[in-house]
């Protein structure tokens, strides 16, 4: 269904030469929310971004906003914001020539208070005459947000907009963007590698891989409900051993472990499975334990109130937990443990060769 | 104290200062020789006293200019067609701007006396298209000139401009159509400012080959147009006379270097540090 | 003297400028010389026609073209390191070389065929080698055959095939004194020229930069009379060009052509060998032949068939002998004047 408000890319495919970069890639960004492409680099997700700015035309599916089928328009005409990689200023205009770029239109008057509104909004007053190559990274990050907005565009795109920037910095610009995003309510598409700064600034995710949506939906959703073993991977860390389906709710690990689930799984029983589970969701034990999986205790981390514990399963899986650091047992290295999943929480993928 | 990191440079420095420095230095000292026998800048107050020279100086430096803005127009196409053309197609370009390069500057010279000519493919075409009443010469013309420099020195325009072009920043031209730029718009405001420093140093490149080509300029201009390198060889050639050949030399130099400078703290600008 | 000490000062200086033409080419055997040559037809001719006949007196030859003003400019700027050994110029030149000290009488004891040359080729500072006799190139295909120099600039069939090229050239000043002699001047007064340049520009048909310059605008057909020597003529139907050679009826400016042994040449034996080669009989006979189609100065060698066409004996010992001495003091100055002429 095609509502007639916010951002919807419906059925895109695209090549380069013989390589295709896009399958059937969909998704909808509602109207003033913000949306991120996270994925592995590669995936696709600037192309995208390149098909809704119209830089590139796909070779199949539509882009519309609010309404309008954006496929065919030019560029220029499609009144969109974009902020790019490196940030793409006009080193030789000044930081106000250049939020004014877009603002030829505009008669003098009403181009210069606009400038002054956009430098306000981020906070460059003071740099209105500087030249960008004098100005900092975060500075400059801020320019081509405000160069973007400054044609009050029906929606903004941006290409790893912090990409550029230091650690330190990103996450202060991040709180900024989402500050200034609360005051514009402006449909925004991000594109990013980075699931921290995805779920830091969008309340939607768009999961992709090898040209592909993977997954839409929150980053809640996202973490705890992975449609793919790739997803599941991807966003936060996932232990992932090899299992076999031996009934409606019972699983065989590699060693040998029986799994009891508290589910039915789909799957026909003999099916080779990849199980995953979250490190939080395994409980570590030094006697054996019935659905217990055996391993070979590596280190413990300390992190915060938690430990973060590296085991090294019979067949040589790595396994990784998290547990509360009070009352826990404190193993030898090279000691026998036992993990026991959270069973509830396990995911079931067909076995496959090519997850994260 | 000799410092380490430097001493590799020593060879070059020594050499530079060798054979073009100390020359250069022995060009000033004879050209401060007066006549009789004085020393003083008698020389250059002769040359810049007498308007025919001076005339000569202007028009040197007017031919240098007019090249260097017809070189310009001549290469806006050409860096337009290299911008939009795909691998393949550059380096067809590319070779088609290097290959003049690989002949002596005396035998394309040589190649516009014929083109140039009465008899030349030039003013047969145009005479046979009927829009001259007679065939015409360019030869020892201003106009001909010109021509035939501007295509022997284009190259030295094209091929720094066109390094730039092969990695100059896609995205900031992609950043002015989003912006709602129009295709000339959009080029000029983020392709061209990145290619100004190197046809500053094409311009720079080309207005000192145009003043200084002997040949060309002697060849195709002929006697009745007079430039500074002529007029330096007659002093030397037919006159004898040395020191003022050298205080032209001199006068020659100071004034390309002039422009030269000009060019180049334009190039400093702080609108072009960017690009620099 | 303060003259001198000028010239002294001024040719260490120029000395370092000329440090490349110091880096002469190694030469082994009996030794060998650096001789100059006028670039073209005389260069191409003495090296395939002289360089054997020294090869096999024992010397190595080795032929640098250039102009004769040229050979003394950079003769000036190199003083006591000479860059040749051997000299090629015309009395223009040679007037200028003896007043400047930089050449050497010569022994003609050493020299094998010096009794053979005429009379007026044997001259103290070096044998004439040749006689080029002057008068007017044309294109018969275009104008019909001038009379004379009178004609080129009151006929109109002329107007606009003329070239004309500046002082810096023997052929072009001797043809401009002839002219001025004919419109009623003399050495001291050039005006009569000046003032019929000047009138006649409009309808010039170029002003070349040199002889050779010249020539190839005959080749392209942009022009169709200049003033140029039988050997340029005879050079021109080489190359496939219709091109006469007119004698002006006031007499064909002539001048010798001379080799000239320098002040400190390193090799006065070789420089002897080379010039007893280029007036061997042997020599002269091929040297008469095209294309360079040189008149001959020693007495054993006929006039070719192609010289025939141009000049006979007779015409050469009627020649005009410019005086070059009188050249020589308003050179300079009719260089400057007629420079700033013709530049529009």
């Amino acid at each position: 269904m095609m509502s007639d408000t916010g951002l919807h890319i419906r059925n895109v495919d695209h090549s380069y030469g013989d390589k295709q970069v896009l399958h059937d890639v969909s998704f909808d960004v509602p109207d003033g929310k913000v949306v991120a492409l996270l994925g592995p680099s590669g995936c696709g997700k600037s192309t995208i971004l390149r098909a809704i700015a119209g830089l590139i035309t796909p070779d199949r599916g539509t882009i519309s906003l609010a309404g309008c089928d954006l496929t065919r328009v030019q560029v220029r005409n499609r009144k969109l914001g974009m902020v790019f990689q490196n940030f793409a200023l006009f080193s030789h205009m000044t930081v106000a020539e250049n939020i004014a770029y877009g603002l030829a239109h505009l008669p003098k008057t009403e181009r210069k208070a606009r400038v002054e509104r956009l430098l306000e909004l981020v906070r460059l007053m003071p740099f209105a005459d500087r030249f960008p190559p004098s100005l900092s990274g975060g500075q400059q990050q801020r320019v081509a947000v405000a160069r973007a907005l400054a044609t009050d565009p029906a929606a903004l795109l941006m290409d790893e907009p912090f990409g550029a920037l230091d650690r330190a910095l990103r996450a202060e610009l991040q709180a900024e963007l989402v500050r200034m995003q609360d005051d514009v309510g402006i449909t925004t598409v991000m594109v990013t590698h980075d699931q921290e700064e995805a779920q830091a600034v969008a309340g939607q995710l768009v999961v992709m891989n090898d040209g592909r949506v993977e997954q839409v939906g929150t980053p809640e959703e996202i973490y705890d409900r992975p449609a793919s073993l790739f997803v599941n991977g991807f966003i936060g860390h996932a232990n992932q051993v090899a299992a076999t389906v031996t009934g409606p709710g019972g699983l065989r690990t590699a060693d040998g472990t029986e799994i009891a689930m508290n589910r039915a799984v789909n799957f026909i029983p003999g099916a080779p499975v990849t199980v995953t589970s979250r490190p939080e969701h395994l409980t570590l034990s030094t006697r054996i334990h019935p659905g217990a999986m055996q391993a070979r205790f590596d280190r413990a981390v300390v992190m915060g109130q938690f430990l973060t514990i590296d085991a090294t399963l019979a067949d040589g899986t790595a396994v990784k937990a998290q547990v509360l650091r009070d009352d826990g047992p404190r193993p030898e290295k090279g000691e026998a443990v036992w993990l026991s999943p959270d069973t509830s929480r396990l995911h079931v993928f067909p076995a496959n060769t090519n997850g994260a | 104290m000799i410092r380490k990191d430097t001493l590799l440079s020593w060879p070059m420095i020594a050499f530079m200062v060798l054979f073009f420095i100390s020359p250069l230095l022995l060009l000033a000292g004879i050209s401060l020789r007066g006549e009789d026998g004085s020393w003083g800048l008698g020389n250059f107050a002769a040359f810049l006293s007498d308007p025919f020279a001076l005339g000569v100086l202007t028009g040197t430096l007017g031919l240098g200019a007019k090249v260097t803005a017809f070189a310009s127009l001549a290469a806006l196409p050409l860096v337009m067609l290299y911008w939009h053309s795909g691998k393949r197609m550059r380096s067809v370009i590319l070779i088609c701007t290097l290959l003049p390069m690989l002949t002596a500057n005396v035998v394309r010279t040589f190649a516009w006396v014929v083109l140039l000519g009465r008899n030349g493919p030039i003013s047969q075409t145009i005479f046979g298209l009927g829009l001259s009443d007679r065939p015409f010469s360019l030869l020892f013309s201003e106009t001909g000139l010109i021509i035939a420099l501007v295509q022997i020195e284009l190259p030295l325009l094209l091929l720094p401009v066109f390094a730039v072009l092969n990695r100059a920043d896609r995205k900031t031209l992609e950043a002015a159509e989003v912006l709602g730029a129009g295709r000339w718009r959009a080029w000029f405001s983020a392709i061209f400012p990145q290619i100004i420093p190197a046809v500053l140093a094409g311009w720079v490149l080309v207005f000192a080959s145009a003043t200084t080509s002997y040949v060309t300029q002697s060849v195709i201009g002929g006697a009745r147009l007079i430039y500074l390198p002529q007029y330096v060889y007659r002093e030397v050639g037919v006159l004898f006379q040395w020191p003022m050949a050298a205080a032209i030399s001199i006068l020659l130099l100071a004034s390309t270097g002039v422009i030269m400078l000009c060019l180049t703290m334009l190039a400093r600008h702080e609108r072009l540090q960017g690009h620099a | 003297m303060t003259n001198m000490s000028r010239r002294a000062f001024t040719l260490t200086g120029l000395s370092a400028l000329a440090t490349p033409a110091l880096i002469r080419p190694a030469r082994a055997q009996g030794g060998s010389l650096v001789a100059a040559t006028f670039p073209g037809s005389w260069e191409d001719a003495y090296r395939t026609v002289l360089t054997p006949m020294v090869q096999e007196a024992g010397y190595e030859l080795t032929i640098a073209p250039s102009m004769a003003q040229d050979q003394i400019a950079r003769l000036m700027a190199s003083p006591g390191q000479p860059p040749y050994d051997a000299l090629l110029v015309s009395p223009g030149q040679s007037d200028i070389l003896v007043k400047e000290g930089l050449i050497e009488e010569i022994d003609p004891t050493r020299l094998k065929n010096w009794d053979k040359l005429t009379p007026a080729a044997q001259d103290a500072w070096g044998p004439h080698v040749t006689i080029e006799v002057n008068g007017i190139a044309y294109n018969p295909e275009v104008v019909d055959k001038p009379s004379g120099y009178r004609a080129l600039f009151e006929d109109e069939q002329y107007d606009y095939n003329l070239a004309l090229i500046g002082f810096g050239s023997n052929t072009a000043t001797m043809a401009y004194t002839e002219i001025n002699k004919a419109y009623g001047g003399t050495y001291e007064n050039m005006q009569p020229v000046f003032d019929l340049l000047e009138s006649y520009l409009p309808k010039i048909g170029a002003i070349a930069t040199s002889g050779s310059n010249q020539m190839t605008m005959y080749q392209q057909g942009e022009i169709a009379v200049f003033m140029a020597s039988t050997g340029n003529v005879a050079r021109l139907r080489e190359l496939g060009m219709p091109c006469e050679f007119a004698h002006p009826e006031t007499g064909s400016p002539s001048v010798p052509v001379a080799i000239h042994m320098v002040k400190g040449a390193s090799n006065p034996d070789a420089v002897y060998a080379y010039m007893d080669a280029a007036i061997d009989a042997a020599a002269q006979v091929q040297l008469a032949e095209p294309p360079t189609a040189m008149i001959p100065t020693n007495t054993e060698v006929p006039y070719s068939e192609v010289i025939s066409q141009f000049v006979t004996p007779e015409q050469v010992a009627n020649a005009v002998y410019p005086d070059w001495q009188a050249i020589n003091e308003h050179r300079s100055e009719w260089t400057e004047t007629f420079d700033r002429l013709v530049v529009r």
